[in-house]
């Protein structure tokens, strides 16, 4: 019973990326390059928790391999912002320092197939710490890139989006492990975005509460600030 | 009755036996498959490049790079890693110091993969050290770095007997000699082996079962420049424990004429290939490369005919040379590819062959294979020459040229990492499988057909690292 919904909620999912990698051809915020100069960033420890606003949001992460970090907002010790603990789920992926999941100050979001976030493109933020999202043919995808020149101690994390909600200003992806909410709004060319803690299935995730963007720049993700990208110019 | 069907029986049973038998040959195969063409570093401080191969059992990774089935060279100051199967692109792994240059005399790698013998010129220094000092990263200077043992010997050529004792050929008063060295000593000391080979230094050369090839480069007075004579393993055991052995009087003469008897070594069915040239002597051998058959080698071994050099059951050319002018053609096998590598000195071609391509040996070489050289992906193209052998690539495409055919190409800039401009394509990528547009095979890195999260996993671990895209 349980694995035929998913096998149904899984089906519109698929149509959803399809129908939004289309739209995005034509709302591409910026257009995704290589980066052909790692090695002029300066090195930044990105496993130490995200940045908002050039603001160091929160104390160290407990992500062993330095994952990015910088694209979530630390829910510090948890509960603070009424949003639940932390995730408990630190490892591989860094999933340490990630919003807490549970209910929140948002609301649940609806996520039908369709609509576009507009922001694929390479994002940076004050650290050097990059946010890299693709619309590819066969699935869209976002990543978290450490600051600096690519290091084995500081290892990228991938999530392929599989919902686009609330009008397509929030996303819901999964990596290898686990499952996300990433919500976002754009001001110009800054992006700010916050990734909720890592939930154990796409339902659950499409299920948490959106975080509060009217408080993006200071509680809104759970009782942070939202990380703040910028555009890279091309 | 029975004596009328006996003949009869007989006679079929040899007629069927004739049929079932292939005709001995000494080409071993090589002449029947493809060759592909591969050029060895070269460096204007030296004459020559020497090379050898990694064993097929070697499991470790310079840097990321595996070792299995690559080549090695040095030449100038340098020793250099081969990229890539069948790539003329070559990584320094080593140096010597800045005052150093070599004309190596031979660069050989112990069987088990673990030891290196570096001799660098006749009358300069043999450098023998393990294998894991090699760094692409960081490739050290020889003269400083710890564990290198550097002793003053005389030499020609090299061969590993086991992993430990290296035979060395060298001149000597009156022609040449063959001596060892323990190579897990600290003194260098020589054991003499065969101290008075009538002629100049050829190769030398183990079979797998310790038999010793070797023979005379170049002939003084009755003795014939290109003749091989073979020493049994037990004769060499004797002579590595005091015992040594007399050219004349000793081991079995293997064949005559054998160019200068130079560059020896077997391949995986025991046939013994030469290579070297004799155009300053009399023979008119010269312009290609050789190979004894591991039959005529037998039959010698047995007590039968020295092998003949006219008959194609015996002996065979190989000619990567199409001027047929060069005087000292290099050999050198890949028992894990099947490869038989022959350099020649292309210095002259076609239309306008100089009479002799006479200095020494230079980098332009062609890989042969046998015919069961391995073909992982199935593409046609073997693995030793393949640029993407995991991946089928009939066409070995490499648009960018940078050794990786863009089949399996993993670098996405180029810049040798595996850095953010990788990710960038991987996720181009992600979700395709293979035969779709945006598939691109070389972050199809367990090689499954599709790229997702199993192959961003085996992505993470080579993240900051050397683009090894295989």
């Amino acid at each position: 019973m349980h694995e035929s919904r998913r096998a149904r909620a899984v089906s519109p999912a698929r149509r959803s990326i399809s129908l939004w990698a289309v739209a995005l051809t034509a709302f591409t915020f910026t257009v995704a390059c290589d980066d052909h100069d790692d090695s002029v960033r300066a090195p930044a420890d990105s496993g130490g928790g995200g940045t908002s606003g050039g603001a160091t949001a929160g104390g160290a992460g407990r992500n062993t391999e330095g994952s990015a970090g910088t694209l979530v907002s630390e829910s510090g010790a948890g509960g603070d912002s009424g949003v639940g603990g932390e995730s408990g789920a630190a490892g591989d992926a860094g999933a340490a320092g990630e919003a807490g999941a549970g209910p929140g100050p948002g609301t649940v979001s609806n996520c039908p197939p369709g609509g576009a976030p507009l922001v694929v493109g390479n994002y940076v933020d004050a650290g050097g710490n990059q946010f890299l999202l693709r619309a590819a043919a066969k699935a869209a995808t976002f990543a978290l890139v450490p600051a600096g020149a690519a290091n084995p101690a500081k290892l990228p994390r991938l999530f392929v989006i599989n919902r686009v909600c609330s009008a397509g200003k929030a996303l819901i992806a999964s990596d290898e492990s686990a499952s996300y909410r990433l919500d976002f709004t754009q001001m110009g060319n800054q992006l700010s975005v916050c990734l909720s803690a890592p939930v154990t299935t796409l339902d659950t995730a499409v299920a948490l509460p959106s975080a509060d963007v009217t408080h993006a720049a200071d509680t809104g993700c759970a009782g942070k600030p939202f990380s703040v990208y910028t555009a890279e110019a091309l | 009755m029975f004596a009328r069907v006996l003949p009869r029986a007989l006679l079929v049973a040899l007629t069927l036996l004739a049929l079932v038998t292939p005709v001995r040959a000494a080409d071993g195969g090589y002449a029947t498959q493809a060759s592909y063409s591969l050029t060895l570093p070269a460096s204007d401080l030296s004459y020559t490049t020497s090379a050898d191969v990694f064993p097929g059992t070697v499991t470790t990774r310079i840097d990321g790079f595996a070792l299995r089935g690559r080549f090695l060279a040095a030449t100038g100051r340098t020793i250099y890693l081969q990229k890539n199967f069948g790539a003329d692109l070559w990584l320094p792994v080593a140096t010597l110091g800045p005052d150093d240059t070599m004309d190596p005399c031979f660069i050989k790698i112990s069987p088990d993969g673990t030891k290196i013998g570096l001799g660098v010129g006749s009358y300069k220094p043999l450098f023998v050290f393990e294998t894991s000092l090699l760094s692409v990263n960081a490739p050290p200077n020889l003269r400083a770095a710890a564990g290198v043992k550097i002793w003053d010997e005389n030499m020609y050529d090299g061969a590993w007997r086991g992993n430990r004792y290296l035979f060395i050929n060298a001149g000597a008063d009156a022609g040449s000699q063959i001596y060892a060295i323990d190579t897990n000593g600290t003194t260098g000391t020589p054991i003499e082996i065969l101290p008075d080979i009538p002629g100049a230094s050829g190769g030398l050369a183990f079979d797998a079962a310790g038999n010793l090839v070797t023979g005379i480069g170049y002939g003084y007075g009755a003795a014939a420049t290109g003749q091989l004579k073979i020493w049994t393993a037990s004769s060499v055991d004797a002579a590595l424990t005091g015992t040594g052995l007399a050219y004349t009087t000793t081991g079995k003469i293997l064949i005559e004429g054998a160019l200068s008897a130079a560059s020896l070594g077997f391949d995986a069915s025991g046939n013994l290939y030469v290579g070297g040239g004799d155009a300053f002597g009399s023979s008119g051998h010269y312009g290609y490369a050789g190979l004894v058959s591991s039959a005529a080698i037998q039959q010698v071994l047995t007590g039968g005919a020295v092998a003949n050099p006219v008959s194609p059951a015996d002996w065979a050319k190989i000619q990567p040379d199409p001027c047929h002018n060069d005087d000292a053609t290099n050999v050198w096998y890949a028992p894990s590819l099947g490869m038989l590598v022959v350099t020649a000195n292309l210095s002259s071609l076609p239309p306008t062959c100089a009479q002799f391509d006479v200095t020494r040996s230079g980098p332009a070489g062609q890989q042969f294979f046998s015919p069961d050289a391995p073909d992982t992906d199935g593409d046609g193209v073997p693995d030793g020459a393949d640029n993407a052998y995991l991946t089928p690539n009939p066409d070995q495409k490499d648009s960018d040229g940078d050794g990786w055919g863009d089949a399996g190409d993993c670098d996405a800039n180029d810049d040798g990492v595996i850095n953010r401009a990788d990710l960038s394509a991987l996720m181009a990528a992600f979700g395709s499988a293979t035969g779709e547009a945006n598939f691109a095979g070389g972050y199809d890195l367990n090689h499954d057909g599709k790229i997702d999260f199993a192959d961003f996993s085996a992505f993470k671990q080579r993240w900051g690292k050397n683009a090894v895209c295989e």
